[in-house]
């Protein structure tokens, strides 16, 4: 028996020796010093921070749970500081929530624990929580960093793939997919490539040595743009050939071939030499656009200039406002009844009398078949070219007579200088026949005038006061168009100039702060303007850009707007006022991407009505997901432009979507209080908002929505469900942000239309649980 | 004699009832001791970093200051401090739940030289941190390095 004793007591203590560890007791820190008061000074040894991510009623944690705060208890926090947070239920946070997902990848695994960041992890699988084995469970690696998509030919490309590894494995980096001569660093995952045309497939995969992770995408290579070197000649004489010899060069080295998409009949270009050759008529007096082009593999450089072909008189005859030329007619230049120079309008209407002495005449245009067209009492200047484009109307009967209305203006005379409000202009129509109709106005400004074009359907108008406060200042041109029953028509105009300089000042600088805005792949839609654009420049159709889903809108809330007309990648600039009174009538909007020196000018929105905010969107192509953009703007109003705002950028988030996770789709026997999970498939942003509903099925009603920041789970808080009842839950609005002062950037993955794998559905569990 | 025995055996059977527990808690053991080594294989990698700590507290404000100092051989960048409050819930939960991380107060760092100490504060508002018995930590991490790695930690009492 004691030899039985004895061999007991052998066996006993060499469990114990193969089982018990006695922890090393450290020394704790420094205590704190009163009621309030606290100091502590690390040493210059480590301190491991222990991070322990629990489930609140999961086995596995409350197994790994006591046997972690023993341990950290038993170091003292002199070496180990253990902290707990839990993956739902109690003692989770938003905070908490962030702080774990960033280590806790894909499906959360419980427990996990992560000492000093991930330097060393401690997993489900070590503990038994997940399948009970001894040997630590690998997680694969995830690639983070969003490409650019976007090459020059001839510009080297860098792309810096990163990626993390929750388990702290080494990476690497390889292309499974790649165009020629494109390398990747194994070690830092930096690709390098120089470009040549075309569009490429790339797949770069990131391993830990047994586990990967992909990332696929293409790149779309721009052809460099050729340049214009030389400067446009821009002035021709009638009779006289002209000549310009278009110089152009391409960095590309590619081949130019010279056209003119805008010209004056009878111009011509020498495709490969770009020569320009053109002798001008009489009917080319006066402002004569061209457009060359030049273009390289696939985009093009234009160069746009007026060449202007001096003469008395020019002019077209349209045969309605915005319609097609009316060649053929006679254009008599009169005074009283003697003509005094006669032409005929060409196939493209238009007509030109080379000298004329200066002084005032009458121009009429005749044409059988069609009604007579007047411009009268034409002050003509011998120097300078007066242009009058006219209306020729089809003639309503031709037994009719065909004189043109006589106009008369009085209350305002040609060359006088007008400010404020002008009151008593009054305009009579005299003719053979009644009058048809009488159009008053201006050049067309919007929102700036009092005096827009009026009709009137009496040979006796007086006019209501005409205010120019809001006119540009300098010259001015009212114009009266009157019609008789037969549409012989006469428009006669008064040149004045408006001076309101000592009225009013320009505005203020504006304020203003641009918003990206990212809209992922659900509910993104095609924008034509951008595919416009994006064919324009000769690049690919973004494969990111989808179109949008059959039903699904665009309607973001107040801090985004409509994005009608937009794409899935574009920047709102919020105009506004920074004081009122300034009778501010648009704004004009100024960019450059990161790199660039100067600003360029990119577009401009008028206010609806004074001093009243305006949205511009840019579209641009060029905007990219991760390319900071920067704008200035400046605020208009009648007596010019502000001076520049203050700069603000923004950067375009990556797409942002999420998963519903839990209670998944089907599930039975859910919790009355359930706990709902989603995972976004990518970290986007710094803050991100969701809001979620849960209904009935079928309901028509939400009986429970919640709005959420920060957080991918969310415990039902609503009224007490049904035992056994189907229900359904969804994530109805998602959107990361990126934010400084106020929101710089946001990216939205559900706006009112769901999560991309939701709605899902799931049925309470029976009242006897 | 019979004294003799009798004491042998009720020593022995104390020590057999302690490691028959002992042996019931073995999976625990294997446990516990990944756990310890992977916290010694940590602490064996030596300290970067420095840290000091004050607290004081009012009933309504908490504020917390200190310096960090790189005390190691070269230069460390891209590195934030950071905190967080704990609680003891005692028997009733996780004896050192996460209360809050100052993570939207953090402080970043782009390049701390050997030698180099910077100062920091975080003020906590609207906390009692005596009567609720609130403890602290603050944190120097390198979040853009390829584990995260926490580079130094302090306990505030």
């Amino acid at each position: 028996m004691k030899k039985i004793f004895l061999l007991l007591l052998i066996i006993t203590l060499a469990i114990c020796i193969s089982t018990g560890c006695a922890p090393t007791v450290a020394p704790t820190p420094s205590e704190g010093e009163g009621e309030g008061e606290g100091e502590a000074e690390s040493t210059g040894d480590r301190v491991v921070l222990m991070e322990l991510f629990n489930a609140d009623g999961c086995s596995a944690s409350e197994l790994i749970n006591p046997i972690a705060e023993d341990l950290a208890e038993s170091y003292g926090t002199g070496q180990v500081i253990l902290i707990e947070g839990a993956a739902w239920g109690k003692y989770t946070t938003s905070e908490v929530q962030s702080r774990f997902d960033w280590y806790v990848p894909g499906t959360k695994h419980t427990p996990f624990i992560a000492f000093n960041g991930l330097s060393n992890t401690f997993s489900e699988g070590v503990i038994g929580g997940g399948g009970g084995g001894s040997t630590p469970v690998n997680h694969a690696p995830t690639i983070t960093s969003t490409p650019s998509i976007i090459a020059t030919v001839g510009v080297e490309y860098n792309y810096d793939v990163d990626a993390t590894d929750p388990d702290g494995d080494t990476l690497i980096y390889s292309l499974t997919t790649k165009p020629t001569d494109m390398t990747i660093n194994s070690s830092s995952g930096l690709i390098s490539w120089t470009p040549t045309q075309g569009h490429y497939d790339v797949v770069v995969e990131v391993s830990d040595g047994s586990l990967t992770d992909t990332q696929s995408f293409t790149i779309y290579v721009v052809d460099q743009f050729p340049i214009i070197t030389s400067t446009p000649i821009t002035t021709a004489t009638v009779g006289v050939e002209y000549n310009y010899d278009v110089d152009a060069t391409d960095p590309d080295g590619d081949t130019l071939i010279y056209s003119l998409t805008t010209k004056p009949t009878d111009m011509t270009i020498n495709s490969s030499s770009g020569l320009i050759s053109w002798t001008p008529t009489a009917t080319h007096i006066g402002d004569n656009p061209v457009v060359v082009e030049v273009s390289g593999f696939d985009v093009s450089t234009s160069q746009s200039f007026t060449i202007v072909v001096p003469g008395s008189l020019s002019g077209t005859i349209v045969s309605d406002v915005g319609g097609p030329a009316v060649g053929g007619s006679l254009v008599d230049v009169k005074q009283g009844a003697a003509i005094i120079s006669t032409t005929t309008t060409n196939d493209q209407g238009r007509f030109g009398v080379a000298d004329l002495p200066d002084g005032t005449y009458d121009i009429v245009v005749t044409q059988y078949g069609k009604a007579t067209s007047k411009a009268q009492d034409v002050h003509i200047i011998s120097s300078q070219t007066t242009i009058i484009n006219l209306v020729q109307k089809e003639v309503n009967v031709p037994a009719w007579e065909c004189e043109s209305p006589a106009i008369t203006v009085t209350g305002i005379s040609e060359g006088d200088t007008i400010s404020g409000a002008i009151a008593g202009i009054t305009v009579n129509i005299d003719d053979d026949s009644d009058v048809k109709y009488i159009f008053i106005g201006a050049d067309y400004i919007p929102n700036q005038l009092e005096c827009d074009f009026a009709y009137y359907d009496t040979s006796n108008v007086t006019l209501p006061s005409v205010n120019t406060t809001f006119l540009s200042d300098g010259d001015f041109q009212m114009v009266v168009v009157a019609y008789d029953m037969n549409y012989n028509r006469t428009q006669y105009a008064i040149n004045v100039i408006i001076d309101n300089s000592n009225v009013g000042t320009v505005p203020e600088e504006p304020e203003f702060w641009p918003i990206a805005v990212t809209i992922g792949e659900k509910i993104s839609y095609f924008s034509l303007e951008r595919r416009d654009k994006f064919a324009n420049r000769s690049i690919e159709i973004d494969p990111n850009i989808i179109q949008l889903a059959e039903g699904k809108q665009i309607d973001l809330d107040a801090v985004i707007n409509t994005a009608e007309n937009d794409s899935n990648l574009f920047i709102k600039i919020y105009c506004e006022p920074s004081s009122f009174g300034d009778n501010i009538v648009g704004y004009r909007v100024y960019r450059k991407f990161e790199g660039e020196t100067n600003y360029q000018y990119i577009g401009s929105v008028p206010t609806y009505s004074l001093d009243e905010s305006a949205v511009y969107y840019d579209t641009d192509p060029y905007l990219a997901v991760g390319r900071k953009t920067f704008y200035k703007i400046k605020a208009l109003n009648a007596y010019g432009e502000s001076e520049f705002s203050y700069e603000m950028w923004t950067t375009p988030l990556a797409k942002f979507n999420l998963n519903l996770i839990s209670p998944s789709d089907g599930a039975v026997d859910i919790s009355i209080r359930p706990t709902l999970v989603w995972q976004p498939l990518q970290e986007i942003g710094v803050k991100q908002f969701y809001k979620i509903s849960l209904r009935g099925k079928n309901d028509s009603y939400n009986l429970w929505e919640y709005n959420l920041w920060n957080n991918t789970s969310i415990e039902y808080s609503g009224s007490t469900l049904q035992y056994l009842k189907i229900y359904e839950w969804n994530i109805y609005e998602a959107y990361a942000y990126n934010y400084d002062y106020d929101y710089t950037a946001v990216s939205i993955a559900s706006d009112y239309n769901g999560s991309l794998n939701g709605a899902f559905e799931f049925t309470t569990q029976s009242e006897s649980e | 004699m019979k004294t003799n025995r009798m004491i042998p055996l009720f020593l022995l059977f104390a020590l057999l009832i302690t490691c028959i527990f002992i042996s019931f808690a073995g999976p625990s053991t294997d446990y516990e001791a990944t756990l310890k080594a992977k916290i010694d294989s940590e602490l064996s990698r030596g300290a970067k970093i420095v840290i000091t700590a004050t607290r004081s507290s009012t009933p309504t404000t908490t504020t917390i200051s200190g310096t960090i100092t790189n005390v190691s051989a070269s230069s460390l960048s891209d590195l934030v401090i950071n905190g967080m409050t704990i609680k003891n819930h005692g028997e009733t939960g996780f004896h050192y739940s996460i209360l809050d991380i100052f993570n939207e107060d953090k402080i970043s760092i782009n390049t701390l030289a050997p030698e180099a100490s910077i100062n920091y504060t975080f003020t906590l508002e609207d906390i009692n941190w005596v009567a609720n018995d609130i403890h602290g930590v603050i944190f120097v991490q390198a979040p853009k390095s390829t584990d995260k790695e926490v580079l130094q930690a302090i306990y505030v009492e």
